[in-house]
């Protein structure tokens, strides 16, 4: 990652095209990090150009001692962990349900060859899969969606999230056994395990 | 392997954390056991379904304006959100459930049931001193009124040697040992050298008090970073202290005060002779 190194250094002295290329390469991962521990696709836009805008003005804190994304990985959740208190304080509720969220919350299924049976179906999961995730604190949240959805190392994890790798390996532990709790209903009373 | 050894290693298992002896060990035992082989089906079946989930992906218009919207935030000068809270070579995991002015209170409040504590049990008694070698859960009673200088040197040079003791101790613990090896004992003693450096500093006079105020002064922040070490810290311990030790060059501090103290021991003695032979004569 010299290249990136290189673009880093120029971010630094000021090169508005260095920190654009570095934008550009992360901002989907970003993007989907924030979405992952927000769920709610404006709050994540919004986060993820916090977060850019976040890593421009503390450029020179970065040392290198991390890797690029490990650093903007941990803004990101730093952000989302802030987001998550300054809405729980307005609203005294985590997120808005998605259940109940507008119909452009929920993910599409216009393509060609989704049946509206088959929708409706991925509509109840998607609302099973994202009602368990809410039921993880913030901190298992956070360890799960790294491993599970970004495919981070407990390693990379417990780097990202500045605390040691013994942590990381008992947040993912209870996450894990939350989901098993949370998804039990669908998973074995729907029939799920003949279609997985 | 127990059941329970082998459960706590599903999420291990299913991302692929594990590897030699564990992974042979938890291998054979899904093997053997058919509750935990059914159980980890489950988990199996759980993370695939969670595998499963889909993501609200912004369009092609937001990302094709997304440099410009940042670009202008940057040029306007626009503060992120909650700038001030954020550090950014740190993740701050506190509770999202529990207001900031909260956690001021209860600050205040575990300061100030440290400071009672600290005064009723950690303080010690007059007539109290700490054993600074052999069994030092016991305490002998002294008079520190009644302490010559020579004990109050011996003490000093007692308690220089057990520090010393502890942190050679730690910083040559074989790298074998895991982070998460047990140092209680460790934290024990460095907070009874903590507290019987308070004691000694008040018995020291002159140029001697100073020394010494300076050498527990560097001795201190080590053994009280080893005394208040978690397990959370992202710094193994050993590591802490080696860093701590070669930072304030203790080792080569506590020598130079030994040497010091052997001198005007032998000074001393050679003194005593002295008039012993010319009370003599």
């Amino acid at each position: 990652m010299a290249d990136e190194q290189l673009l880093i250094e120029q971010a630094k002295l000021g090169d508005m095209e260095a920190f654009r290329e570095l934008v550009e390469r992360s901002k989907i991962n970003v993007y989907r990090l924030a979405y992952d521990m927000v769920r709610n696709r404006h709050d994540a836009e919004d986060v993820s150009q916090d977060v850019f805008l976040q890593a421009y003005r503390s450029l020179s804190l970065f040392r290198g001692e991390a890797k690029w994304s490990t650093w903007l990985y941990r803004i990101t959740v730093n952000k989302c962990l802030d987001h998550r208190k300054s809405t729980t304080r307005k609203s005294m509720e985590y997120r808005e349900d998605i259940g109940n969220a507008p119909h452009s919350e929920m993910p599409h299924h216009h393509s060609e060859g989704i049946t509206p049976d088959r929708a409706a179906g991925s509509s109840l999961l998607q609302k099973h899969i994202e009602r368990a995730l809410d039921c993880l604190s913030p901190r298992e949240r956070a360890v799960f969606v790294l491993r599970h959805y970004h495919d981070l190392s407990l390693k990379q994890i417990a780097e990202t999230l500045t605390v040691t790798e013994g942590t990381i390996k008992s947040h993912l532990f209870r996450a894990v056994q939350q989901l098993q709790r949370e998804l039990a209903y669908y998973r074995d009373d729907l029939g799920l395990e003949k279609q997985l | 392997m127990t059941c329970k050894d082998c459960r706590e290693l599903f999420a291990d298992a299913y991302y692929d954390e594990m590897q030699g002896e564990e992974r042979t060990a938890f291998e054979a035992h899904i093997a053997s056991c058919d509750e935990c082989k059914s159980e980890y089906r489950r988990v199996e079946k759980t993370l695939t379904l969670m595998g499963q989930r889909e993501r609200v992906e912004p369009d092609e218009e937001y990302w094709s304006g997304y440099w410009q919207a940042l670009k202008s935030k940057i040029e306007s000068g626009a503060q992120p959100e909650n700038e001030r809270t954020m550090p950014v070579n740190k993740v701050n995991l506190r509770p999202a459930f529990m207001p900031s002015w909260a956690y001021g209170i209860a600050a205040m409040l575990l300061i100030g049931i440290g400071v009672y504590l600290g005064r009723t049990m950690f303080v010690p008694k007059n007539q109290e001193i700490l054993q600074p070698s052999g069994d030092h859960t016991v305490s002998s009673k002294v008079s520190p009124d009644s302490l010559s200088k020579e004990e109050v040197e011996k003490q000093v040079n007692m308690y220089l040697d057990r520090s010393r003791a502890l942190l050679l101790g730690l910083i040559n613990t074989p790298a074998k040992y895991p982070s998460s090896t047990n140092f209680t004992r460790q934290q024990q003693v460095s907070r009874e050298l903590i507290q019987q450096a308070s004691y000694l500093e008040t018995k020291l006079g002159g140029p001697d008090r100073e020394r010494f105020r300076k050498l527990i002064g560097d001795l201190g922040v080590i053994l009280r970073e080893l005394a208040n070490y978690s397990v959370e810290n992202s710094v193994p311990l050993i590591e802490l202290v080696k860093q701590g030790v070669d930072k304030k060059s203790i080792l080569l501090k506590i020598n130079l005060e030994q040497i010091r103290a052997l001198d005007s021991q032998t000074k001393l003695q050679e003194r005593t002779t002295k008039d012993n032979h010319k009370s003599k004569i």
